[in-house]
């Protein structure tokens, strides 16, 4: 039986305007599974990972999963890859939404896309073809707009684009790409929209087509989608009815949210005022549904404030909630509202752009940054006329927000001491709004991220407050809480768990409906025809995981990078539920390197590599 | 007896006594009880995964209580 779920891959050269068909050999699909696990593959073997993140020929990775677009529970997902503009190291930016499965359904597994057009275009994708398209007159126009004018373009009221705002035009290196149009879902983080800014690429537009994929094997595929379904969405209700936001007020409790800019311990009423629950009777509209998704987290908000008052958007998820909320001190939920909107329109990513604007708020209390070089903003925390108004610039790169678009790092290079005192950041990726000060294991996760300080790819307080119980995945049920015994193992495995859901094109709260490794090892067989038990798959997760740090110790990365900032290492909350917890880095690094197979240096060893079946340096 | 302020988050408040509102109320409790007896006393069962944070501490289930200790009750979500 051939593999059946093997797409073609679409080489484009923007700088000559063609595009060629290419094919993944089955040998990279086994290894690396697909999505960003293939593309990590791909861009190691270019060669090309020394170019600068914004030059020309540095090549733009799009990637469906390999389960992308099948019946598989939440197989909805394409990743953004290459060099961050932002960090300039590996990036992988994952999107749900309906556009990947839709570009999967046209026969194409993705792209790489090289070059720089001359003028603005779009690439505008059928099944099996494709085309380049003059996109002068959509180049300003916001992430909305640009879906719709494509959609009259090409008659086509059903089209799904993956799309930069003016934010990524003008290379702002906290740009996202923005998908779905109104219904905004975002490969957010690492800057990836300035690389497609920076090719003179507004959008990636797809008519939906009729080559998905096939299983191998749909009657097995049948019966584990109806096993895992009715657990998945009994485990998920919370996400279903408040959407991930409602967590707000139970992190507040546990010392998990970054309140004003990770200083706070308390923050009681300022949660509730600005949690899912509050917002969705306050502004909420409606819910949303990834393809094949069961949980159906996404939320729908009236917007009642800033310039596009009146009109609906998608509701804030809880990065963008914790973001510009806690992190700012603002308990307005309908400004978090409307600096959601306006980071989707714009095509900013919410985390890094609320952490940059907690920078300025903080920089203004200190005096460092004064109203006259705000254009007379009082940056006071929670003003939320301020915080829009600051969106705004940023995405645009005007006034002060040429400084803050660039991101926390290079703005804290720009004020000059102490400003680094107030930057919240690991190799240049501005935090997620978890803190590692209340969940220990999340600073191995932050530290050792392959793009930086990213939640997603450790998700371990996930395992620590047991909405993932660790002993589904064989280790210990419970851990202290501020300690650091069996952490670094957990932060290990759970990072090469997540690392596979990036390549399959899976949404990563599957581990809230408790899916296992042999649970999702199940589906690839059956989807597949491959043999596959759950430590094969967890061993592909560590080799994608390996690969990924390779391509990032070329970039000169080493354990000197593998830091938190002095804020999260050093700085007690003092006040809440993690008062007096400070991760204890330094002890978990080493048995974290010991179990990695790397060296003290955070490199991996040549030994490690070769068991992994990857190439030694 | 001793008496606890409760607040109990997200579904966790369908196990709010009568005395409670909105998931927020007193519990009386024996002297000698624990965190564990308290989450009896509501009905919460053992299979239900939750989190103790008592006097804003994260708390183990055998945590002897006093009278006045404001004790949270939290569902294991964490956002996104």
């Amino acid at each position: 039986m051939t593999f059946s779920l093997r797409g073609k891959l679409l080489d484009i050269d923007l700088t000559a305007g063609k595009a060629r068909e290419i094919t993944i050999p089955e040998a990279d699909y086994r290894a690396f599974l697909g999505g960003s696990g293939v593309a990590a593959k791909w861009f190691y073997d270019t060669g090309k990972m020394q170019l600068s993140p914004l030059d020309p020929e540095a090549p733009l990775f799009v990637m469906t999963g390999l389960l992308t677009g099948v019946n598989v529970p939440t197989a909805c997902k394409a990743s953004f890859c290459g060099r961050s503009p932002a960090t300039g190291i590996w990036s992988e930016s994952t999107v749900g939404g309906r556009w990947p499965s839709a570009l999967r359904s046209c026969g194409y597994d993705g792209m790489i896309i090289t070059g720089c057009s001359a003028e603005p275009v779009y690439l505008y994708l059928r099944e099996d073809k494709v085309e380049l398209r003059e996109a002068g007159h959509l180049w300003g126009k916001d992430v909305y707009a640009t879906q719709e004018a494509i959609r009259e373009e090409v008659e086509d009221e059903n089209l799904r684009a993956a799309a930069i705002g003016p934010a990524g035009e003008k290379q702002v290196l906290i740009a996202g790409i923005i998908i779905d149009g109104h219904d905004a879902r975002a490969a957010g983080r690492g800057g990836m929209g300035a690389v497609m800014g920076s090719k003179r690429l507004k959008a990636i537009a797809v008519s939906k087509g009729k080559k998905t994929p096939k299983p191998y094997d749909p009657d097995a595929l049948d019966r584990a989608r109806r096993e895992a379904v009715p657990r998945i969405r009994e485990k998920t209700r919370g996400l279903t009815d408040y959407g991930t936001a409602g967590g707000v007020p139970v992190v507040e409790k546990l010392g998990d949210l970054p309140i004003r800019n990770w200083t706070g311990g308390s923050w009681t009423e300022g949660a509730a005022r600005t949690s899912g629950q509050a917002i969705m009777e306050s502004a909420g509209v409606g819910h949303y549904a990834c393809y094949r998704c069961p949980i159906r987290c996404g939320k729908e908000v009236q917007v009642t404030k800033g310039p596009h008052a009146g009109t609906e958007a998608h509701g804030p998820e809880y990065e963008t909630a914790a973001g510009f909320g806690a992190c700012l001190l603002n308990d307005d939920l309908h400004t978090i509202v409307a600096a959601n909107d306006l980071c989707n329109r714009l095509g900013l990513d919410t985390m890094s752009t609320a952490s940059v604007i907690a920078l300025a708020m903080e920089l203004y209390e200190h005096g460092l940054l004064k109203a006259e070089d705000a254009a007379g903003l009082e940056l006071n925390w929670g003003n939320g006329e301020a915080i829009l108004s600051l969106v705004e610039q940023i995405g645009n790169r005007e006034g002060i927000g040429e400084i803050l678009s660039r991101g926390v790092r290079r703005a804290v290079a720009h004020f000059g001491p102490p400003a680094a005192e107030f930057a919240v950041e690991t190799k240049g990726l501005e935090y997620a709004f978890h803190d590692p000060r209340a969940f220990t294991s999340m600073a191995l996760v932050y530290a050792t991220g392959n793009r930086g300080a990213c939640h997603l790819e450790g998700l371990t307080y996930f395992s620590e407050n047991r909405a993932f119980p660790p002993e589904l995945m064989g280790l210990e049920p419970e851990y202290e809480p501020h300690g650091y015994q069996g952490k670094p193992l957990l932060a290990k495995t759970m990072q090469d768990y997540m690392g596979t859901f990036n390549a399959l094109g899976l949404c990563k709260f599957l581990i809230r409906g408790h899916v296992t490794p042999a649970e999702v090892s199940d589906w690839v067989k059956a989807c597949t025809g491959w043999t596959m038990d759950a430590q094969e798959l967890l061993t592909a997760g560590e080799r994608i995981f390996n690969l990924k740090r390779l391509i990032n110790t070329g970039l000169g990365i080493s354990r000197k990078d593998d830091m938190l900032p002095p804020r999260l290492f050093a700085h007690d909350r003092v006040e809440g539920a993690a008062g007096g917890s400070l991760p204890h880095l330094g002890k978990m690094l080493w048995e974290y390197y010991r179990l990695r197979g790397w060296s003290p240096e955070g490199i991996p060893t040549a030994e490690r590599l070769e068991q992994l079946g990857l190439p030694s340096r | 007896m001793k008496t606890v302020q409760v607040k109990l988050y997200l579904n966790l408040r369908k196990y709010a006594t009568p005395a409670m509102d909105n998931g927020q109320g007193p519990l009386s409790l024996q002297e000698n009880h624990t965190t564990n007896d308290l989450l009896a006393a509501l009905g919460i069962p053992s299979g239900e995964e939750c989190t103790l944070v008592v006097n804003n501490r994260i708390a183990g289930k055998d945590l002897l209580l006093k009278d006045g200790d404001q004790v949270a009750v939290l569902p294991p979500v964490s956002g996104g």
